[in-house]
């Protein structure tokens, strides 16, 4: 590499100014968001969503938590955050643990039709959801758990069983096979060797596929608006109502602080993950 | 080790939840296009009625359209900036992590948020055409959100705006599994360094291309929440896609066999795209295990 | 074709002195082996003269040109890596042909060079296939094609053999020296394998730690070793070395007490003597003169010679014996060590002192 001459040290000059310009824009809706949540609404009205609060209030947070209208009552978000981690939580447990057994059963054993199944699992990753909200609506009533923050997480379960299973699988198809030899000689039968052995060991993996389920479940909307109704509205839907169907006045501040509400914990999950956020964005693209 | 009695239990819940839920799903909804089914579901065959009557509604069209624009755009649109942005941070960029984590953080919020968030940027009375028009930009226009015909292009907007730090990722995995020898070796054959880009680099990134492809044309026939928050779908009907046909069409207007036919149309378009890749997949699969 | 000038070269990465100051000399046509055991910098070296890294001090002159500032692309010198670093999305003829294309040759004169290359190279067969489609032995040939094409005037060999097959090895082994012999280009190879580095180099670089032990012939290297680490680096089995003490009449006493020969003049200390394999003479029994007695605890017959390997009680040394094994473990032996093969050592500093 010969020395650094002018115009090399020009264009990384330009070279950074690039990315950071493309920083700004990719930054510049979640600025708007939080900058105009703490706004009074006749300065927005005033024509200045992209400047700095003159004068911050903390109100519209208020009215988005506990105070605006969403559903038959004047609740504001909170008793829909609550459904949305009523329903994620166990959702991603439990699609995370089978999803975990899944994977075990198909590299470790001799399955017959494992590819087919496993084919068949990825591709329902795939599909859109339109062709199955009906049998799905129909099943959930049959079942005496439509509109209930029970069926929305049987939902959640369901259709998230094919990526758990996927990030599994791979996973556990690159562990050492010496290791599961060893076991097995040592006498470790089907559920010893899954508890005793795989999942001690699947640390990182188990990380990506609950951040991954938990984003997934989380920011859903079409379940939650087919599946739920006014009292297990998940918080994707409740945001929606509130910022679709106000009448008269268009609250934008309590929009944002809305908005902003609800982006907070996969923001908050994205943030602390990092590395394990992108090997779950990976893990089901390129392979190896 | 053939599979114990055991691991087959283990297994067949999810056998048969995925079988039910999925391609079971899938098969009644399929029966359903079939039949005269309105509000309820109707078991009584009639042919390919609603597949004709749906063919016929300008609704359709216009959703299929709207779909093929925005798919092409948004496919283009993320493909195009996110591998640019690649090339750049395969640059040996100090603070690499700090910027790609700026690009790729959108995709951990819901399109419902970031709908809200550039719904109103968009529009014009509040958002981006009135602040730049009040800080000194008279002739500023940026009405598109409210234009029938260009609404569809926010759309594009926002969603590339959401999903090109994902391909950005892909693309830079893909940069970064090219051989170090190799490009050292282009180094020394003359080749400068957008020659070695353009002939070495790029080629390798096949893989990669295709995973971004796919990804992206499955993400674009199941796009619903990012309409739905910023447009609602309007106005009027001009950003519908099918996935908004479908949903209107069985739950609102009480037309429950041509929402199937939309739907199982949208899923025949899915599958042409998903299934060679699997299926390659498997292949690749087989070979290396 | 030119002669190299490394003046004064030196690599830190950060605090990390990685080679130290070095000068070499190399005649136009010369074939230069750096060798030496992991770490020792000898790759380094090679990705400083082809301009894949700065160095952090020295000039490097090519044919009286100074390149020390110049992209690797500009140097005009071609080089063959380990994994041979071929382009996989083209053919055999494209890879060959990458070089000539970048410096805008046109599309016939390419052609000529790329159909001259192969046939040198016994490829003419493969110039439509992909890399992937090529065997080890072929890829390598590819890569050595690819360097040949631009005629360059310095050729790089990093260590381009370790990733083939011992067979191959030779076979390909033998190939790069007769192609030397046919082109005359300036070489320099990198290998750690010093049976490698003793058949192909004109001279040798040893190289440990960032610094140039010995820089030599092989022949030179082989029976003058400069200090203690190349006379155990070069050379297999490897040479027997006793640490010794002087006594009052200038003898060098084994740590056993026997006279092994005379202190060399004009030093002090303590002396390392090294005895190579071959230069030892075996006799059964305690009575002969050898000063060195022990017992044989392995026989290592490789059919044209046998390796003797004799338990003294202070050491384990190896001797070397042409035909089929005339001993068996447990007996008894006694074997000499000619001052003339005698190589001491100064025990504090390593160097050689006679």
């Amino acid at each position: 590499m010969a020395k650094r001459s002018a115009a090399q040290r020009l264009s990384r000059a330009l070279l950074y100014a690039i990315l950071a310009c493309f920083a700004v824009l990719f930054l510049l809706p979640i600025y708007v968001m939080i900058v105009n949540s703490i706004k009074p609404l006749d300065e927005i009205r005033g024509g200045d969503l992209m400047g700095l609060p003159r004068v911050a209030t903390l109100e519209p947070w208020a009215q988005a938590w506990s105070l605006a209208q969403i559903g038959v009552q004047a609740t504001g978000l909170k008793p829909y955050f609550l459904n949305s981690f009523l329903i994620v939580v166990p959702a991603v447990v439990i699609s995370v643990m089978i999803g975990a057994l899944n994977g075990y059963v198909l590299t470790q054993f001799k399955v017959r039709g494992a590819g087919l199944i496993f084919a068949a699992l990825l591709f329902s990753v795939f599909i859109p959801f339109q062709t199955v909200l009906i049998p799905m609506a129909r099943t959930l009533g049959w079942l005496g758990l439509a509109g209930t923050v029970k069926g929305l997480i049987l939902v959640h379960v369901v259709y998230g069983i094919g990526f758990t299973t996927l990030f599994f699988r791979n996973f556990y198809a690159a562990f050492p096979p010496e290791l599961v030899r060893s076991a097995r000689m040592d006498g470790a039968g089907f559920f010893r060797l899954f508890w005793r052995l795989m999942l001690p060991n699947s640390g990182p993996i188990i990380v990506v596929a609950v951040i991954w389920q938990f984003t997934n479940a989380w920011n859903d909307f079409l379940f939650g608006a087919s599946f739920s109704d006014y009292s297990s509205f998940p918080l994707t839907v409740a945001l929606n109502n509130l910022v679709n169907s106000s009448t008269g006045v268009k609250e934008y501040n309590v929009h944002f602080a809305g908005a902003f509400i609800a982006a907070i914990p996969t923001l908050v999950v994205y943030i602390v993950s990092g590395k394990y956020f992108v090997r779950g964005l990976m893990a089901g693209s390129v392979k190896g | 080790m053939k599979a114990p009695l055991v691991a087959k239990v283990a297994l067949s819940p999810s056998v048969l939840l995925i079988g039910a839920c999925v391609y079971g799903y899938i098969a009644f909804t399929f029966y359903l296009s079939f039949t005269g089914s309105t509000m309820m579901p109707v078991m009584s065959l009639t042919g390919t009625a609603a597949y004709s009557r749906l063919m016929s509604l300008g609704n359709w069209h216009l959703s299929v359209v709207n779909l093929g624009v925005f798919a092409a755009l948004y496919m283009l649109g993320c493909a195009a900036l996110g591998l640019f942005l690649a090339v750049l941070l395969d640059q040996r960029i100090r603070a690499e992590s700090a910027f790609r984590s700026i690009y790729l953080y959108p995709m951990a919020l819901s399109f419902i948020v970031t709908g809200t968030a550039w719904k109103w940027i968009m529009d014009p009375s509040i958002g981006l055409e009135r602040s730049l028009r009040a800080i000194g930009w008279e002739s500023f226009a940026f009405g598109w959100v409210k234009d029938s015909d260009l609404v569809i292009y926010c759309v594009v907007l926002a969603a590339v705006w959401q999903t090109s730090g994902f391909v950005m990722a892909i693309f830079l995995a893909g940069l970064r599994g090219v051989d170090n020898e190799v490009i050292n070796a282009a180094r020394l054959d003359g080749a400068k360094p957008w020659r070695i880009y353009q002939r070495v680099v790029f080629p390798q990134l096949g893989a990669s291309l295709i995973s971004a492809f796919v990804i992206l044309a499955h993400m674009a026939i199941k796009s619903y929440d990012l309409v739905i928050a910023l447009t609602g779908g309007g106005p009027g009907r001009a950003s519908w896609l099918p996935s908004l046909f479908m949903y209107q069409y069985t739950f609102t207007r009480n037309e429950m066999a041509v929402g199937a036919a939309s739907a199982m149309l949208m899923l025949a378009a899915s599958a042409i795209v998903v299934i060679p890749y699997i299926r390659r997949e498997m292949r690749q699969d087989r070979a290396h295990g | 074709m030119a002669d190299l000038v490394l003046q004064g070269i030196h690599k830190s990465f950060g605090s990390t002195r990685v080679l130290h100051e070095m000068d070499i000399s190399l005649p136009d046509g010369e074939f230069l082996v750096l060798v030496g055991p992991s770490g020792c910098g000898k790759s380094t070296l090679m990705n400083l003269v082809a301009g894949l890294e700065e160095p952090s001090g020295g000039r490097i002159v090519l044919g009286g040109q100074d390149i020390t500032d110049l992209e690797p692309a500009d140097r005009n010198i071609s080089m063959v890596f380990q994994s041979y670093a071929l382009y996989p999305n083209m053919s055999v003829a494209a890879n060959i042909a990458f070089p000539l294309e970048m410096r805008g040759v046109p599309k016939a004169d390419r052609a000529k060079t790329v159909n001259e290359v192969a046939a040198l190279l016994q490829i003419e067969h493969l110039l439509d296939r992909r890399p992937r489609q090529l065997s080890g032995g072929q890829r390598q040939r590819v890569a050595i094609g690819r360097a040949l094409a631009r005629h360059p005037k310095l050729f790089l060999f990093d260590e381009p053999l370790s990733n083939l097959d011992a067979k191959l090895r030779v076979d390909m082994r033998a190939e790069i020296k007769r192609l030397h012999m046919r082109t005359g280009v300036t070489t320099i190879y990198v290998t750690h394998d010093q049976v490698e580095a003793m058949t192909l180099g004109t001279r040798i670089a040893v190289l440990k730690d960032g610094l140039i032990q010995q820089l030599a012939t092989p022949l030179e290297l082989y029976s003058r070793p400069a200090n203690l680490f190349v006379a155990g680096f070069i050379g297999s089995p490897a040479i027997n070395t006793f640490p010794c003490t002087r006594d009052a009449g200038g003898a060098l006493r084994l740590p056993d007490g026997m006279a092994i020969g005379a202190a060399p003049a004009g030093s002090a200390g303590p002396v390392v003597v090294g005895v190579r394999p071959e230069d030892l003479l075996l006799q059964p029994g305690h009575d002969a003169a050898g000063p060195l007695r022990g017992k044989v605890s392995l026989v290592e017959p490789t059919g044209a010679e046998t390796h003797v390997l004799v338990d003294l009680g202070y050491a384990e040394i190896t001797v070397r014996m042409a035909g089929l094994p005339r001993f068996a473990p447990g007996d008894a032996v006694s074997v000499e060590a000619p001052q003339a093969a005698l190589h001491l050592f100064d025990a504090a500093s390593s160097k050689r002192l006679n």
